[in-house]
């Protein structure tokens, strides 16, 4: 068989605002937990969560209530936007804000707002690299600090295996303190030092390998890392999870791990484990978002809804003094594109649902897949894309 | 008999009375266009769809491609069809045979696609076809792929998750493989350290 057939590629179009998807599940469960100084026992957990992933916008909401033993409560938040801001061949670049707090039964509670950009490449499909830098404060304990994160990453998929690799290092200052040095760490479990001699500073990092993967109708994630800093005992943070479906909405899950403490707030880790359901709600209507306007979307290949007059195509082609486009939904009569500024060419076309090949043409040169779609290599020697219009 | 001689008879004035496709006849050469057309209209007798078959044909056209290969290209896909045809029964629509056709091209086996089928229903399979596909075009052994394909369709998931089981084997950003965050306890109020 050719490689160039096997190498039907097929771009699923997310331009249009139906193609926006929420997803949320609930956990509820109950297990065992020793956390570092406090007392161990029995836990009851609810835990929603909650993702809104859209075009160029990401929303990840999640909590967490438990019931610990002695009547006491912990609640815990987590939020995080990520937008993915620019994308230039296999260059892209995106902003993070994350918003954390926690809340106690018997103690005060805390708060995290970091504030991350991230540069990243993808050198190959479903490989990709990026390095990110992040600010913030926090508050815990009655004290403000400001938080610094420098993280570098990697992920690909590797024999039906997601994996991913990071190196996260964090660090802290005491606002309105002068900065220490040689502060110490991830101490859990010893006793504080003299107070004279705490450190108003420190730093961090964490260094994990996690993966995800499937065996038969059972899910797994799994992670192992190691938290080290100049002052700090090595730490080996890990964490198994492993999901099974039920029912089309009903999952059993079960996790087991040693969380590290927050270097951020100090909020302290433990080793747990924990048996529970997870419910996912199916998703509703999907939240209607205009599309972006063409003359802001730096997309190179844009697919707009289905209006009575047809959908809008435009393609980025900078330097083209002439664009046309064919395809299966224009019995591949060439088509000349408008004009649209910035480098982009337009039209209005119909195009039926279904798997639809179209290529583009540039001042009368050879055919070839628009930008930002993958080619295919036609049985007749050019290149095509494919697309599933819906 | 003679109802059978009328058959015959109507059989044979109703293939005569097909008219050549004009896009072929103002497109290709006149030996390619008729090559291309007795092909089309095989796949009509059959009961296939014939538009892609057009398609293929005017795509060739426009690729500049030589007669010969047209038809050799229209007549291939033919036999895809065919064969999504039997693996998918007879009321699959256009859209989902051409997406079949396009599956058994990149290697994988009828019964993955009758399996997604059952899974499915009367649900259109074009989005878990081309998912499918896609994945293995990308290399996933296609087990790999077909499983984790049908468990979404066994959950009775949106064409939504198969958009993000594809996307979602891009890149996770953060030091999580993605998805939500495991099920544990919230944690205990902060230590002063």
């Amino acid at each position: 068989m050719r490689r160039s057939v096997r190498f039907a590629w097929v771009m699923i179009l997310v331009a249009t605002p139906g193609a926006a998807q929420v997803t949320a599940t609930v956990d509820v469960g109950a297990g065992a937990y020793r956390p570092d100084r406090a007392t161990p026992g029995g836990v009851a957990s609810i835990a929603p969560w909650i993702r809104y992933h859209g075009r160029t916008l990401d929303l990840d909401l999640a909590g967490t209530y438990t019931d610990v033993p002695d009547g006491r409560w912990n609640l815990q938040g987590a939020t995080a936007a990520t937008v993915r801001a620019l994308r230039s061949g296999p260059f892209s670049a995106e902003l993070v804000g994350e918003a954390d707090w926690t809340s106690h039964s018997e103690a005060r509670g805390t708060t995290a707002f970091i504030g991350t950009g991230r540069l990243a490449v993808a050198p190959s499909r479903g490989t990709r690299l990026w390095l990110g830098r992040g600010t913030g404060a926090a508050s815990a304990l009655g004290r403000g600090r400001s938080v610094q994160r420098t993280e570098l990453g990697a992920s690909a998929f590797l024999a039906g295996v997601q994996v991913g690799l990071t190196l996260l290092r964090s660090s802290w200052t005491l606002m309105g303190q002068p900065e220490a040095v040689g502060a110490p760490g991830d101490t859990l479990g010893t006793d504080p030092p003299p107070r004279d001699t705490v450190a108003l500073g420190a730093a961090l990092t964490d260094a994990t390998v996690s993966g995800r993967w499937r065996l038969g109708t059972v899910g797994f994630d799994a992670s192992l890392g190691r938290r080290f800093g100049r002052s700090t005992p090595g730490l080996t943070l890990w964490g198994v999870s492993a999901y099974r479906g039920i029912t089309p909405l009903l999952e059993f899950v079960a996790s087991a791990g040693r969380s590290g403490s927050d270097p951020v707030t100090a909020v302290p880790g433990s080793r747990y484990f924990a048996l529970g359901l997870r419910l996912r709600m199916r998703a509703g209507p999907p939240p209607l978002l205009l599309p972006p306007t063409t003359t802001t979307d730096a997309a190179p290949f844009h697919l707009g809804p289905a209006l009575g007059s047809g959908r809008e195509i435009v393609v980025r082609l900078p330097g083209a003094h002439q664009v046309e486009l064919a395809g299966d939904f224009t019995d591949w009569r060439p088509i000349r594109l408008d004009p649209w500024g910035e480098g982009a060419w337009r039209t209005v076309v119909t195009i039926p649902p279904g798997l639809r090949r179209l290529a583009v043409r540039v001042d009368g040169g050879v055919w070839h897949a628009p930008p930002g779609l993958r080619p295919i290599t036609s049985e007749f020697g050019g290149e095509v894309a494919e697309i599933v219009v819906e | 008999m003679r109802a059978g001689w009328m058959v015959l008879l109507f059989l044979t004035v109703g293939g005569q009375a097909r008219a050549q496709d004009h896009r072929l006849t103002d497109r290709l050469d006149p030996a390619t266009a008729a090559a291309v057309q007795r092909v089309v209209d095989s796949a009509a007798h059959e009961g296939l769809p014939t538009e892609p078959l057009i398609q293929k044909a005017l795509e060739g056209g426009t690729l500049g491609a030589p007669g010969d290969r047209i038809v050799y290209a229209v007549g291939a896909l033919h036999g895809q069809l065919g064969r999504a045809r039997a693996a998918l029964g007879g009321r699959a629509s256009e859209a989902d045979l051409t997406a079949a056709a396009g599956a058994l091209r990149a290697g994988l086996p009828p019964d993955a696609l009758q399996r997604l089928q059952s899974l499915r229903g009367d649900r259109p399979l074009v989005v878990p076809i081309a998912v499918l596909t896609d994945l293995v075009a990308d290399g996933v052994p296609p087990d790999e792929a077909t499983r984790s394909v049908l468990d979404l369709a066994r959950e009775g998931r949106a064409d939504e998750a198969f958009m993000a089981l594809r996307e979602g084997r891009g890149a996770p950003s953060g030091p999580e493989p993605g998805g939500r965050p495991p099920l544990r306890p919230a944690a205990d109020p902060p230590v002063d350290r």
